[in-house]
């Protein structure tokens, strides 16, 4: 989920683009393992979520960048309102009464 | 996984070569910028580089997992496994060569056999929903009588229609003459119920039932409209010539309908109304005459029991109101060979045959099993090897398992190449009869799932044996050469699959001598009669229009002509001879008889026959005087009788004298003679009651003239046809031949088990010689080294071989005798089929102890003369 929202919010990007851009955003807290991106973004190319295409990076060195496609949306929508029905139960166990 | 899932997982498979640089070069990338960002960190360049690596972790872990999203890796790691496996087979040639040829015999035998299978009792006849058509059995056999026919017919509540059929011979004219045919009479509702549509025309309807004689209409086979009539597209409608009677020729079957029995291929079928004017005589009105078959389809929603059920009301309804039905049954079963009386031996002896060719396989798999089992050993190090740089078991299993997968597909390709040949050969092949025998055993979609779903598991079951031992081999033991000692000590499973295979090969060699020795045998088996030296036509005065009087007139003068050729010590002829196809019964009573029920009956054999047929055939008369011209119809009847019926009917052996009853309240006949036992029907059969009537005295439009001389047979033969097509260019004449070539038919079932047996007696020897062979080199090169070492310290020649044998040849040995006395126990049920068959027999035992010990020991000779050679300098140095 927090790759396709990266994808969604960035446009294209790399694969180290992702990593950097969910790193800066949760201010540090989330490190993207390199080992789980990587498998993870072939399991979005099977599933038809993303697309890939090799493109010039902004230094000039070619890279392989991710494009969400509208399945990708679709999924990214679903997982989001999944997340939040999740994250509201759990708000609502912790809050205090 | 939807349908675009899959389309981009399979794409995947094509530019899975550039994958992985891909992936690389994505993680280059990804170090590249990471380094980048130490070094904005203010990080020197060559730190920040082995900062990033380090981040990144293992990238060719990276790539595996990635790559292992897209589900294909069991593929990769199959065509890895394949191409290892390969490389392997390459190395080894020699093991290659032998599993899969050993592989190829027995999945080729398998397939060989399971298709003959499959033609004969598996395969449906060409007919709509074969399955709704059953076969009505009378009382365990195929023949019922026309009016018993018409009342089951109109009387049953099961059938949706019940038909008749009867094989005949007919003349047909085309324009190269007369030619005899073998056809169909059929009821008119024939066709229609088989729900087969004609080629050509249109068939027969119930139309066709209503008055003998009143439909003179015929349909061709495919077969005959093709070859007899050019294929005519006017065909339908035009007037044919049928036993000399113009016959309206309605239409033409479909190419693949040959008749509703499976080993008889019909050219030509008639209404069965027409039966009096083909046959010569009518049995349409006769209730205890049995010479038609019953079929029909059943109601949709029938079921085989409900219908058996209104069939058993109906048989006793008829056996109550006809003595001639007394004990009537009726049965359902499926068509195709008469019935089940047909049906139930073949199937038995396919079965039979089929058990032999799975024997023969186990046997090839047992020898892969040890086979690899011994390679396995020598493989142990390089399977070490990789157990110890981080293989799983599961791996090596697979791998293991992949290698003789790979044999069992080459053995089930080259198998069923073989099969293929073997079975065109058969499909061509024609038995010398004189009947129209196909054997059809072209292989369908079954025989190919048989052998594939065989290929693969004889893979399976050898490869499990050698992936269990590299399962629990320690890399330890091997990788320190240790584990060798170990395993000669110890009782492997090669050491039980090499006796168990021997004596699987022991049991068939022995079972195949005893049916070759019994077919020897039964060569010079008493027939009655004797076949050499006697030429035999056939031909039948009925189908050229011949009358009684004509035809009696006519066979005369064939006989003085063949009697006048030259060589020819004497001729007769007579309706039929013993052990051909055409064989009648009749039902005798002895003199006393008043209560004429089937019970009180014999039933015999019976032939017409002319004067001096006893000499002409070489049977001997131990009593009384052969026919002569005097017993004419206007002298008082008599009778020749065989021993068996002598001793039955008249209580006494000396019989001469003595009259009997042909027929309930029928006709005394004096008995003049005695003629010696022989076999009328089977060369199989207890001796059986058989008579002979004189002809002149009864009629029989069916000939066989029969010629003794000690001239080639055949070259007889074709002279004798010539005189008789002198006298009558337009009469049929068939089985031209021998005598011999006659019985072909009664020999054929021990043919065929003979053949059988003889090759897989031969396949099994082969299967034994690579088995013990394979054991035999594996012993020597295991020991190499302990050879060497007792010849340095002055071991003799006996003194190794003796280390080296006495266990494979102790094991030989315990397999040899148990597949011995399996062979004998097995071969009491050979002796079923093949007469003469005997296991008690001291030849064959002994030739199968002689062939078995040669097989030992032309399988060993390679071994041991490698052992005797090794030189002890080079075999310390080994290794």
């Amino acid at each position: 989920m927090l790759i396709l929202r990266s994808l969604a919010r960035l446009g294209p990007m790399h694969g180290y683009g992702i990593a950097q851009h969910i790193q800066e955003l949760s201010q540090e807290v989330l490190q993207v393992e390199e080992g789980s991106l990587y498998p993870a973004l072939q399991r979005m190319l099977i599933k038809g979520w993303v697309t890939a295409d090799w493109a010039q990076s902004e230094n000039n060195r070619r890279a392989r960048y991710y494009r969400l496609t509208p399945a990708g949306k679709k999924q990214l929508g679903l997982e989001m309102s999944e997340f939040d029905r999740v994250m509201r139960a759990i708000a609502n166990v912790i809050q205090p009464a | 996984m939807g349908p675009g899932e899959l389309w981009r997982r399979i794409g995947f498979l094509r530019r899975r070569p550039e994958f992985n640089s891909e992936i690389e070069e994505e993680l280059r990338f990804h170090a590249a910028m990471q380094a980048d960002a130490y070094r904005q960190d203010g990080v020197g360049a060559a730190e920040a580089q082995h900062a990033a690596m380090r981040r990144l972790g293992n990238p060719t872990e990276i790539t595996e997992r990635s790559r292992d999203m897209w589900g294909w890796s069991w593929l990769e790691a199959f065509a890895q496994d394949t191409r290892y496996a390969f490389r392997v087979m390459r190395k080894s040639p020699a093991f290659t060569f032998i599993a899969v040829v050993s592989l190829a015999l027995g999945i080729g035998a398998n397939t060989v056999v399971f298709s003959v299978l499959n033609a004969m009792v598996l395969k449906a006849l060409p007919i709509a929903d074969a399955s709704r058509v059953f076969f009505v059995n009378n009382s365990g056999g195929p023949a019922q009588s026309f009016p018993n026919y018409r009342d089951i017919r109109d009387r049953n509540s099961v059938f949706d229609s019940l038909f008749a059929y009867r094989i005949a011979m007919m003349s047909l004219d085309d324009d190269r003459g007369a030619h005899r045919v073998w056809g169909y009479l059929v009821t008119g509702n024939y066709f229609e119920s088989l729900g087969i549509h004609p080629a050509l025309g249109r068939f027969f309807t119930p139309a066709e039932d209503l008055h003998p004689n009143a439909s003179p209409y015929a349909v061709l086979s495919y077969a005959c409209w093709q070859n007899r009539f050019g294929g005519d597209p006017q065909i339908a409608g035009k007037d044919i010539r049928i036993n000399g009677h113009p016959y309206t020729v309605l239409g033409v079957a479909p190419r693949e309908f040959h008749g509703t029995e499976i080993f008889y291929w019909s050219e030509i079928w008639v209404p069965m109304m027409m039966q009096p004017q083909i046959e010569g005589h009518s049995w349409l009105e006769v209730r205890n005459t049995f010479d038609a078959w019953v079929a029909g389809r059943l109601k949709p929603g029938v079921t085989v029991q409900q219908a058996e059920a209104n069939l058993h009301v109906i048989a006793a309804q008829l056996a109550r109101d006809y003595t001639s039905n007394e004990g009537m049954r009726l049965t359902l079963g499926v068509p195709g060979m008469m019935g089940s009386a047909g049906r139930e031996p073949t199937r038995a002896f396919a079965g039979a045959v089929m058990l032999l060719a799975a024997l023969v396989l186990l046997a090839a798999c047992a020898n892969l099993a040890s086979l690899s089992a011994a390679r396995m050993a020598d493989r142990g190090r390089d399977l070490a090897i990789r157990v110890s740089i981080g293989a799983g078991g599961g791996r090596i299993v697979r791998q293991l398992l992949t290698e003789s997968l790979w044999i069992a597909i080459l053995g089930g390709a080259s198998g069923c190449a073989l099969a293929m040949i073997l079975l065109r050969l058969l499909s061509q092949w024609r038995a010398q009869l004189d009947f129209p025998v196909p054997f059809d055993v072209s292989p369908d979609w079954r025989v190919f799932l048989f052998a594939s779903a065989v290929a693969i598991l004889t893979g399976m079951l050898f490869g499990i044996g050698p992936a269990r031992h590299a399962w629990k081999a320690d890399p330890a033991l091997h990788l320190k050469g240790t584990a060798i000692a170990r395993s000669t000590r110890r009782w492997a499973a090669r050491d039980v699959l090499l006796p168990v295979q021997i004596a699987l090969c022991c049991m068939l060699v022995t079972a195949s001598l005893v049916a070759v020795r019994g077919l020897m045998r039964s060569f010079q088996t008493p027939l009655g009669f004797r076949p050499d030296g006697a030429a035999v036509i056939g031909y039948d005065v009925g189908l050229a229009g011949y009358n009684e009087d004509r035809g009696r007139v006519f066979e005369q003068r064939a006989l003085e002509a063949v009697a006048h050729l030259p060589g020819v010590e004497s001729a007769a002829y007579s309706s039929s001879v013993p052990l051909s196809i055409d064989q009648s019964n009749t039902t005798i009573y002895s003199e006393g008889t008043t209560d004429f029920r089937p019970r009180n009956a014999q039933s015999a054999t019976y032939f017409y026959v002319a004067p001096s047929y006893f000499k002409t055939a070489g049977t001997r008369l131990v009593g009384g005087r052969e026919f002569n011209a005097g017993d004419k119809s206007d002298a008082p009847p008599v009778a020749i009788v065989n021993q068996t019926l002598a001793r039955s009917v008249t209580g006494v052996a000396d019989a001469v004298g003595r009259r009997f009853r042909m027929g309930p309240g029928g006709r005394l006949y004096q008995i003049v003679a005695i003629a010696e036992d022989g076999k009328y029907q089977t060369l199989t059969e207890v001796p059986k009651p058989a008579v002979f009537f004189p002809i002149l005295q009864s009629y029989s439009p069916t000939i066989v003239l029969m010629a003794r001389s000690r001239r080639p047979e055949f070259e007889l033969a074709a002279e004798m046809r010539e005189a008789v097509g002198r006298l009558d260019p337009h009469l049929a004449v068939y089985g031209v031949g021998s005598l011999h070539q006659m019985l072909g038919l009664a020999y054929l079932p021990m043919h065929a088990a003979v053949v059988a047996l003889g090759a897989f007696g031969v396949l099994a020897v082969m299967l034994a010689i690579t088995g013990i062979y394979g054991l035999a080199a594996y012993t020597v090169s295991r020991r190499v080294r302990e050879i060497g070492i007792r010849v340095a310290i002055g071991a003799r020649p006996a003194q190794v071989l003796r280390l080296i044998f006495a266990r494979t040849g102790a094991l030989v040995a315990a397999g040899a005798l148990i597949g011995l006395a399996l062979g004998i126990a097995g071969a009491d049920i050979l002796a079923s089929v093949v007469y003469q068959a005997s296991s008690r027999d001291p030849v064959v035992i002994f030739a199968a102890v002689v062939s078995i010990a040669a097989v030992g020991l032309a399988a060993a000779y390679g071994p041991a003369r490698r052992a005797l050679r090794i030189d002890p300098m080079q075999a310390l140095r080994h290794d």
